[in-house]
């Protein structure tokens, strides 16, 4: 079809490679995913308290990470805490081994630069909240910690949902970029892949609807979460 | 005399962040005393090849001069191609609006990475149109890589902007007799454009951000250079060099997504 | 009131958004030179009629004849055009295109739409913003100017197609009660002019004082149709005397 040649595929190894790679950007990207949100909310809630110097430090941290290229980034990372950083000797060979490899490099990097992006979403979410509902909060006697966590997060999060989404989404899609620093993920595997076959258009034209359909899966995903906790008639016409 | 010095939340935040911003310049000089200075120089005598791609400073043939010219002229394209798209998700004609809906989401849901890839070897090297041979070089594609996911976001903000208007406008303008494209042009994009600018501003904060990536393309940008570089210092002076490129992309970006924001605020009592 | 003569012929129009029928068979017709008020609780159908009346709204079922246009059989907007150039339609929130002048919103479709000559329709346009009473104001943006303005300056803009017929949909509700007057005012010449009008409003004593004939609306079907003395002091339905014991 097209003259495009996908006999490559009946290979077994190929096949392996491919789901390999699948599975291990499935899991980077759940990995950073989880840690990110973490560092979002954390942020949001300090954030919350008001506290200035906190605050400028927090802001700083956003925006370094939201405008430097997330490449860069790993790269940089890479760079430092691998090359550079701290060494292991590895048992078999004896030969000194970087520490942290190149998936927990970019683990870490996405992680931060995830958590950037959730800190701001979650920030906004926070921030749009009535204040209505914070002084009934206070007013029934609740503490902050129980109101931030029992009433301002349930709330906050569902309009946070969209923003979340695409934090994710774009996370997935980074993750392809973690290729550059040689960790052996699906763009890794694709590399290789046309390395070895030379046919480097029909790997990478199934690279990227193998791409486009995961992520259409988790936009799915996410927006049947969405109607499931919507908080029915709150947000329309407010 | 009572001086009470009194600051906004606002002012200590600042003074917190200045106070950072002190910290890190105490930190270089502290480390360029201990010998840090020397690799500051390595990097001050590579740094016009880092930024134009010369090590005199010019021509600018690369260097992250050539990431800001990729990023404006594939803004120009994305611009193109995102309004086209976006006024197709609102046609009245499903054989319009749903393949513009499949397009976007497609290239919505793209790595930039992997269509930057896609586009280097799906794009020929060159084309024929009508006798003249136009060459198709990697910059070039590049500039379409980056182009189109940049146009599907874009084609979102373009339909938020025009859904945006009130209806009444669309009313008005019908019950005078104007035609649909004759809407689109005389009522509807003079309005919309005012609520585009903002979301257009961060589309191309972030696109001169994702010019990072077009290094894959093998033409001459920053990292490219940053690479070469690498092969020829020594290791310890890698990091000044990784430091140093990520300060050129935060100068540049960070204004814009500021000026940005400034203007969505400006912007957001604007509906009618 | 023989068929052929009316201006303007409706004759047992459905139409439904979804499950909900809005016009359940409404039956009218005007004359020239007539000017008709709509009155009805809301959600009566009152504004879908005028829509239907210039096309903006697809009937469901039924027949609309203005002058020579069998509205109902128009499908494309280009069809339109000969009809929207005869009909008019005014707007509770005046509508007026925010990025142009008072002046410019006259001229546009004019000029745009119709093709007239500019030099002509400016000095029409001016004519009628004079006419308006608001001649000092052409080159202010809707923007600076109050409720009642930007409402007579619709008014100009609907006068500027030259058109037959104007369509008044509410027009005064948005307004405060010292702005009402002067609007009324202006559209009160309008129909001392001669021009046919179709309006619906909330404003009873003006209803009164300049309608020809008076229908009530209700649930989607007009319920009485008479001139206002008539209907105003001796209704005939009991819906209508609910309804006029309850605004009145």
């Amino acid at each position: 079809m097209f003259g495009l040649d996908y006999s490559w595929l009946a290979d077994p190894a190929y096949q392996n490679w491919l789901v390999t790679g699948v599975i291990n950007t499935l899991e980077l990207a759940a990995l950073s995913s989880s840690v990110a949100i973490l560092i979002g909310m954390l942020g949001a809630l300090g954030l919350s308290l008001r506290v200035f110097w906190l605050d400028a430090l927090i802001e700083f941290f956003v925006e370094v990470f939201r405008n430097t290229p997330p490449l860069l980034q790993m790269l940089f990372a890479y760079f430092t805490l691998s090359t550079l950083g701290l060494k292991t000797t590895d048992p078999v060979t004896g030969l000194e081994v970087p520490l942290l490899s190149a998936f927990a490099c970019a683990c870490i990097s996405l992680s931060l630069f995830g958590g950037a992006l959730a800190i701001e979403a979650f920030r906004s979410g926070l921030e749009t909240m009535p204040k209505a509902i914070t002084e009934a909060g206070r007013s029934l006697g609740y503490s902050r910690w129980a109101r931030f966590w029992r009433i301002e997060v349930p709330i906050a999060s569902r309009v946070c949902l969209p923003s979340l989404t695409n934090i994710l989404t774009n996370l997935f899609k980074t993750t392809s970029q973690a290729s550059v620093i040689t960790v052996p993920e699906l763009m890794y595997y694709a590399g290789q892949i046309y390395n070895d076959t030379f046919r480097t258009l029909e790997v990478m034209i199934l690279i990227l609807i193998i791409y486009v359909v995961l992520v259409s899966i988790l936009s799915y995903g996410m927006s049947r979460l969405e109607a499931y906790l919507t908080l029915p008639g709150y947000g329309k016409g407010q | 005399m009572n001086m009470t010095f009194e600051l906004s939340y606002e002012g200590k935040k600042r003074l917190v962040i200045g106070g950072v911003l002190a910290a890190i310049a105490a930190w270089i000089a502290v480390d360029a005393m201990a010998g840090g200075a020397e690799h500051w120089g390595r990097v001050f005598v590579r740094l016009p090849l880092l930024l134009t791609g010369q090590g005199d400073g010019w021509p600018i043939t690369g260097g992250f001069a050539l990431n800001i010219l990729l990023s404006i002229a594939s803004m120009a394209v994305a611009t193109v191609l995102g309004t086209l798209l976006g006024i197709s998700t609102l046609a009245q004609s499903p054989y319009l609006r749903l393949p513009a809906f499949f397009i976007m989401n497609f290239l919505r849901n793209s790595p930039w990475l992997v269509l930057l890839f896609a586009m280097l070897f799906i794009l020929p090297f060159q084309v024929e149109v009508f006798g003249l041979r136009i060459p198709f070089p990697p910059f070039v594609k590049a500039v379409i890589g980056l182009a189109l996911p940049t146009a599907a976001n874009l084609s979102e903000v373009v339909r938020g902007a025009v859904q945006s208007i009130h209806s009444g406008q669309w009313e008005a303008a019908r019950a005078l007799g104007y035609t649909t494209p004759q809407i689109y042009r005389h009522v509807i994009l003079p309005q919309a454009l005012r609520r585009m600018i903002p979301g257009w501003m961060n589309l191309y904060a972030l696109l001169t951000i994702a010019t990072a990536l077009a290094t894959v393309t093998g033409i001459q940008d920053v990292l490219t250079i940053l690479n070469t570089s690498l092969a020829m210092e020594s290791e310890r002076v890698l990091v000044y060099f990784y430091l140093t490129t990520l300060f050129l992309f935060f100068a540049y970006c960070y204004p814009i997504a500021i000026f940005a924001r400034r203007l969505e605020r400006a912007v957001k009592g604007d509906n009618i | 009131m023989k068929r052929s003569e009316a201006l303007i012929e409706i004759d047992n129009i459905h139409k439904s958004f979804g499950d909900f029928e809005v016009l359940k068979g409404i039956s009218l017709s005007v004359n020239e030179g007539e000017a008709v008020c709509i009155i009805g609780p809301s959600g009566s159908g009152k504004s879908t009629v005028l829509r239907c009346i210039n096309g903006l709204l697809p009937i469901d079922e039924g027949y609309i004849r203005v002058g020579n246009h069998r509205v109902h059989e128009l499908r494309s907007e280009k069809e339109m055009r000969p009809l929207r150039h005869q009909v008019s339609m005014v707007f509770q929130q005046y509508n007026l295109f925010p990025h142009k002048t008072a002046l410019e919103n006259i001229m546009m479709a004019p000029i745009q739409v119709l093709g007239h000559e500019r030099a002509e329709v400016e000095d029409r346009a001016r004519k009628l913003l004079e006419k308006v009473r608001l001649g000092n104001k052409a080159d202010a943006y809707p923007g600076m100017l109050s409720g009642g303005q930007q409402q007579r300056v619709a008014i100009a803009r609907a006068l500027a197609m030259q058109p037959e017929i104007i369509l008044f949909d509410e027009v005064t509700a948005a307004l405060d009660p010292e702005t009402v007057k002067e609007v009324l005012l202006t559209i009160r010449e309008l129909v001392d002019d001669g021009l046919t009008c179709i309006l619906v409003t909330h404003e009873m004593k003006f209803a009164r004082e300049v309608a020809d004939r008076v229908c009530f609306t209700d649930h989607g079907l007009i319920v009485e149709n008479a001139p206002p003395a008539d209907l105003f002091d001796n209704p005939q339905d009991p819906r209508t005397r609910e309804f006029l014991g309850q605004v009145l």
